[in-house]
Order: structure tokens, then sequence, then C-alpha cells
């Protein structure tokens, strides 16, 4: 972090201690493994989780009330910032960041004793079933529905983009209960165990090579009368909440700014033609330029909506374009990079003696990174609603 | 970054009476000429960083850089840069040598300093002291308020390259020539030639490393003033450009529904929003050492030089035709942004400083 004078004395000293006891704690494997992949297994995920937890620090952005360390908006910030710096794994963000907050505000008094602690101890794993193979940017026309039974409710659709379905234990389902209303009126979220009779799954491979999302499909599954979340037909409702909720974390501003930092020592350590680092060569020390700038941007845009929240007030507009630049600024960052490790990129040796290096791992990240402006809401569906919303056109 | 309440409610005080007072006394209007010329004297402005025992109000930074940005809202045609914001960071040398009592008569605007900065692309200004004397050659870069001022702060260099700010009084000045220029945005500025200029000795107020520093906190004002200036301009063009696609029809709706439109005004808005984040940032910075007060000087005003000018031009092209036009707010805006972005080091410039 660059920008010290913009924290109190008291805020560096919180993020010096915080950042030291993240070191401490961070097994060195996992720290490499954070550094070359860009998909982690459940166990690593697991095992990090449980190490945070014994600290309370697992779910880091949850009230005191709730098993969260109840910390200021500020020094939420502060903590993601050294928890990237020290390279410590992102931990499954469907628990922490999608159903705990939807459950211990919307959801009954059971659902919070049986869900809650899991996710804290990162013992159950979650998925997210939103999208659908119909129902991509428009969520609001999914077609999976939920009928009520004697007993409960029993769910029949297809789920797309399952991300870490095949290895989460449940998902939470949006799914609709009512077909007579307006679309976004119908719909109801339910908790759905991943091994309940009727679902299947199948991997799809995306072009990074790798399995990180499924398709879900759900024939005829069985739920109890409590797998529904709050109440019947208030799901579009929940799920919008959600959203505005946490669309800092669409930021990825302590990612973008640790990766930055990384891919400028790389280019200090790799030499152009001229025997000169890559860094100091004029084209590559521009676009470096560019992109610190763009960094600063994005970090005094969210600090700026922090600033507003700790004021104790709903931050305005200005939300809704953190997800538009920190996306763009993702991929400007690995676009760099492929030209940093340029051949080396592109080419694994045929032996298949794959060592892990950086070059790879960037490969590998630059790829899937081109979805981060498809996901959590695509960025042209974004800049609508800046201009409905912010602009009022 | 944060601010107490008690803050917020002057800031709001003080924000309100500045548009009041601009759009009412100063708004601009297509024929070119402000509506009113009122002079904002009476409203305690120039200087008002200044401490109260030096006639200042004892505002903050924030507070000058919030009234220099209202200023730009009306496209001011004076140099708020250097009334309020440069002479936000003259109270150091207040009492040395040649100031004497000089910063008492700010605020009644009997004095005007101007900032001389040498030009990025010529020698720098050389200062040479001879016993009780000095004497001043060179050429200046454009000074924005060179026409108006009646002081001169002159940053320059010894023959061993040491840092020398000095202050000339324009009247007295021997052997200065000043050459006026109309800007791009309609404004008036000029560049400083000195040949020989002979000052007393003692108008050198600070030497070397303190010089330096000196020099590059006002610079950075400056460059501060500038972007703060752009940020009010850049938000009344915006205004005007979304009261204009609303309106204008075409193809039977209006320009407001196409999302073509809407999706270029939301990526001029992130680059606006960018701008004004990065602008509280360098703010806050100024409180921090100097390094990263100049990074983030820089940041601020490389963006306003490549997103901030990109927008604006955003808004001339959703406008369409009428804003090529010289009656028209919005390509006003665009050439108070593009001069602006060249003045006190470009885009260009100021990337080479983020790295």
């Amino acid at each position: 972090m660059t920008m010290d004078s913009l924290f109190t004395a008291e805020e560096q000293a919180f993020r010096d201690s915080v950042g030291s006891a993240l070191r401490d704690m961070l097994p060195a494997d996992l720290a490499e493994k954070t550094r070359n992949s860009v998909h982690l297994s459940r166990e690593d995920m697991a095992r990090w989780n449980r190490i945070l937890h014994g600290k309370g620090w697992s779910a880091h952005h949850w009230p005191q009330q709730h098993g969260g360390p109840g910390w200021s908006p500020m020094e939420r910030y502060l903590f993601e910032s050294e928890y990237a710096n020290a390279d410590a794994p992102p931990i499954s963000v469907f628990g922490v960041y999608l159903v705990g907050p939807t459950l211990y505000t919307f959801g009954s008094q059971a659902q919070k004793d049986r869900y809650l602690p899991g996710i804290l101890s990162g013992d159950e794993f979650w998925c997210q079933g939103y999208s659908e193979p119909e129902a991509g940017s428009d969520l609001a026309a999914l077609r999976t529905t939920a009928r009520k039974t004697e007993t409960g409710w029993v769910i029949n659709g297809q789920k797309a983009w399952t991300t870490e379905g095949h290895f989460a234990d449940l998902m939470i389902c949006l799914a609709r209960t009512d077909s007579t209303v307006k679309q976004q009126a119908g719909l109801s979220l339910f908790i759905v165990p991943m091994d309940a009779p009727g679902l299947k799954i199948s991997p799809v491979i995306t072009i990074d090579g790798a399995h990180s999302v499924n398709e879900v499909f759900l024939d005829n599954v069985e739920v109890p009368e409590d797998a529904l979340i709050g109440e019947e037909n208030k799901g579009w409702t929940y799920a919008k909440f959600l959203l505005n909720h946490e669309r800092t974390n669409n930021a990825q501003v302590h990612r973008s700014r640790r990766e930055f930092e990384r891919l400028k020592r790389s280019a200090a350590e790799t030499l152009d033609g001229d025997g000169r680092p890559l860094l100091n060569n004029p084209a590559f020390r521009r676009r470096f330029a560019i992109i610190e700038m763009e960094v600063r941007a994005l970090e005094a845009t969210v600090l700026r909506i922090l600033a507003v929240q700790t004021g104790g007030k709903e931050p305005g507009p200005e939300t809704s374009i953190v997800k538009v630049i920190g996306s763009r600024l993702q991929q400007m960052i690995s676009e760099l990079a492929m030209d940093v490790f340029a051949e080396q990129a592109i080419a694994a040796p045929a032996s298949g003696l794959n060592a892990p290096s950086d070059a790879a791992a960037w490969a590998e990240r630059h790829l899937f990174r081109r979805v981060v402006t498809i996901y959590a809401g695509s960025n042209e569906i974004q800049k609508t609603i800046i201009a409905r919303t912010a602009l009022g056109l | 970054m944060r601010r107490s309440e008690e803050k917020m409610e002057e800031d709001r005080l003080l924000r309100d009476s500045a548009r009041r007072f601009f759009e009412e006394q100063r708004g601009w209007s297509p024929t070119g000429k402000h509506n009113g010329q009122a002079a904002y004297l009476d409203m305690g402005w120039p200087g008002m960083g200044l401490p109260d025992e030096l006639g200042g109000m004892g505002a903050d930074l924030s507070q000058c850089l919030m009234t220099v940005e209202e200023g730009g809202r009306v496209l001011l045609p004076d140099w708020l840069i250097d009334d309020v914001a440069l002479t936000a960071g003259l109270a150091p040398l207040s009492g040395k040598g040649g100031m004497g009592d000089l910063l008492g008569q700010v605020p009644s605007g009997t004095v005007r300093f101007a900032l001389v900065t040498g030009d990025r692309r010529h020698p720098p200004l050389r200062l040479a002291k001879n016993g009780m004397d000095a004497t001043v050659t060179g050429r200046s870069g454009l000074v924005p308020d060179a026409l108006r001022a009646t002081h001169l702060l002159v940053c320059a260099e010894n023959a061993e390259g040491e840092a020398q700010l000095a202050v000339i009084a324009v009247d007295a000045a021997d052997r200065v020539h000043r050459e006026a220029y109309h800007l791009m945005d309609g404004r008036k500025a000029g560049i400083l030639f000195f040949d020989g200029a002979a000052i007393p000795a003692g108008n050198v107020l600070v030497s070397g490393e303190e010089a330096r520093q000196r020099i590059a906190e006002l610079t950075d004002l400056c460059t501060a003033g500038l972007v703060a200036d752009c940020i009010g301009a850049l938000d009344a063009g915006f205004s005007a450009t979304i009261d204009h696609l609303k309106t204008r029809k075409q193809f039977g709706q209006p320009l407001s529904a196409f999302q073509a439109v809407q999706h270029l005004m939301a990526d001029a808005y992130c680059d606006r929003e960018n701008l004004r984040s990065l602008a509280i940032a360098m703010t806050a910075a100024f409180d921090g050492p100097a390094g990263e007060r100049r990074k983030a000087v820089s940041a601020a005003k490389a963006y306003l030089g490549r997103n901030g000018l990109a927008a604006a031009s955003r808004c001339i092209q959703v406008c369409g035709g009428i804003a090529m036009t010289e009656e028209y707010f919005v390509g006003h805006v665009y050439k108070r942004l593009q001069t602006a972005a060249a003045l006190f080091g470009n885009a260009e410039d100021h990337l080479a400083t983020l790295m």
C-alpha cells in the first residue's frame, strides 16, 4: 500500500499487526500455491479456512454477533490489503460472501444455527445456483422451478456456471415459485444439498484448461419445507440486496496491487534484446506507469466509498463503477504480463515435465481473467446500471 | 480522506456560497462573456489558505481546492490556481528576506503571486549571486497568471545546479520581458524572459535543498489547482451533456434511450469519478511525505490528461454536432481540460514520475 497519508496512525498500527499475524499463520506451501495457480483445491482452501477460523478471521467482514471480528470498513480494507500482500489463498467466496450474509440477514434462527458454523470453520462448502443456460445476464428469466408439496419443495431445472459445484456440499439455489407474476416477483431462494437424489453435476472445462465450473441438473430434487430462505417469492430482493452490499469486493483492488508489484519485479529481472531490464525499457516503463495510475485510481475510489460507509452512510452511485474498472484493471495487468513473459507464456515443455513457473501461472490467469468482465453482472450490464441510476439516462 | 462533521459542515457552507457566487456573478454564457464581472476579492478567497495572522481564512487545502473547483464549473477566466491554491503554500516563506509583509497584502488583492517555473523543453532558469545582488537569466514556461501578477516567484538554479527560489516585484524588475499568450481555452498567460534581471540578493528566499523542496511543493499546489479546476469544469460539462441527451430527439426517441450513448456516458462517468477519487487522495497526500505527494499529484494530473480529457471528449461525441460550436458549453469544457492537460507537465511527464 502506497498511500499511507490516507490512514490514521491507529489504522496503520492495525494493518501492521494483522499483517504480521497473517504472515505467521500462513503455511509456506499455500502461499506458493496462491502465487502459482488460479484455482485451489478444496483441501487447500479448507486447511487455510480452519487456520483463519482459529483466529476468528475466516469471515472478516461479518459482524461480531454472527462470528466475525466486527471490523470497521476501513479495518476490513486494511486486512484485505495485508491478506493479498501475504499471498494468502482466497477462501471459497460463496459461503463467506454470499450465503452467510444472506442467512444472517434473511434466514431463520434454525438456518443460522445449522449453517453459519460450517461456513465459519470451512467444514462445509457452498456453490451458487443462480445462472442457467437461458438466463445469464437476464437472470430473472430463469426457468428452474420449485413446486410446493405436502412435505416441502420439488425442484426441477438446470443451473450453469456453477463454480466449485464439484466439491461443494450445498447450493444456494434461485428458483421460480410463481410463474403467474412479473418475472422478478416469482423467485425464491433455497438450500439444496449437493448429494440430494436427482441432482447431477457435470464438469465444464474453461479456456484456461481447468475445471472450476459445472453444469448442475435438478431432476425432481426434493427438499424439506425449511430449505426455503426467508419468504416465498422474495428471492430476487434478497439476491439484489447482497449484490449492492458487497460490491467493493468485486474491485479486487488488493490482489491487483499485489500482482502488479510482483509483475514489476519480474520485469526488473527480465532483460530485453539490448540487455536492459524490461522495466527500464521505455515502452514497458510507460505501460507500467499507466497501470500504476489506474491502480491508484481504483484504490482511491474504493477508499472513497469506504470513507462514506465509515461515516455511517450508504455510498452513492460511485459504488457501481468499481466492478467495471476493477475487472478491466485485472485484465490490463495480465495483458501486460503476457508481453513481459512473451514466448515463455505461450509455450509449455512437450516432455510434460511442467514445472510451475511464473510465466505458466500468468498464462493461466490471463486466460481465466477473460471472465472477470463477464461474471457478477457483465460490464455491459453494469454500464447500463450506471447510466440509469447514476446518470438518470 | 475522512473529515469531521464540523469540517464537513464548513465545507458545505463554503461550497454553497462559492457556487452561488460564481453562478450568479460570473456564470458562463454562450457569448463568451461571463454574466458579471464581480470580483471575488470580497469573498475573501485570495490567500484563503493563509493563517489568520497573515490575513487569510485559515482554510485547509481541501477547502481551497473546492473553491478552485467551483470556479472551474463556470469556466472562470481568472486563475484561482495562483490566488487560492499557490498561496496556500506560501506561509512558510513569510518574513523571509524579500517577502517582507507581502503575504499580508494577498487577501486584499494588492499583491498577486505567480509561480514562474522553467520550460520543461528549455534549459532551466539561471540565478547567479554576486555579493549583494543576484541576476536571473533564461526563459520560463507558460505562466498562467503572468499578466496579472504583481510578484513573481521564480524557480531557478545556480551554476552548480542547486535550486533557488526568488521573489521579483514586476514593477521594479529590470530586464524582464513578458510575452502575452492567448491559451486554447480563452484564458491569458505569459512567458517571461529574464535577460540578466538584477534583484537584491535578499530576494532569494531559499536555496539548495530547502528551495528544491519548497519549489516542488508550490508546483504541486498549482498542479493540484489545475486538477480541481478541471473537476469542476468536467462536472458542469457532464450536467449539460445529460440535459441535452434527455431533450434531444432522434429516430423518435431521446438520445438518452440509446444504449450506445448510455455506455459511452457510463465510461465517461467512471473516468470522472476516478479523477475525483485521485484528487481526494492527492489532497490528503499534502499532509504526508514529499515523495508520495509527488506521486499522488502526478497520478491525478496524468489521469486528467488521459481519462479526464477522454471523458470530456465523449461528452462532445454524444452531444453531436452542436458541441462543436463556439456557442455550446461542452466544447469549452474540452478546451479547458486540454489546456490544463498541457500545463505544469502533461500526462506523459507525469506518467514518468509514477515509475
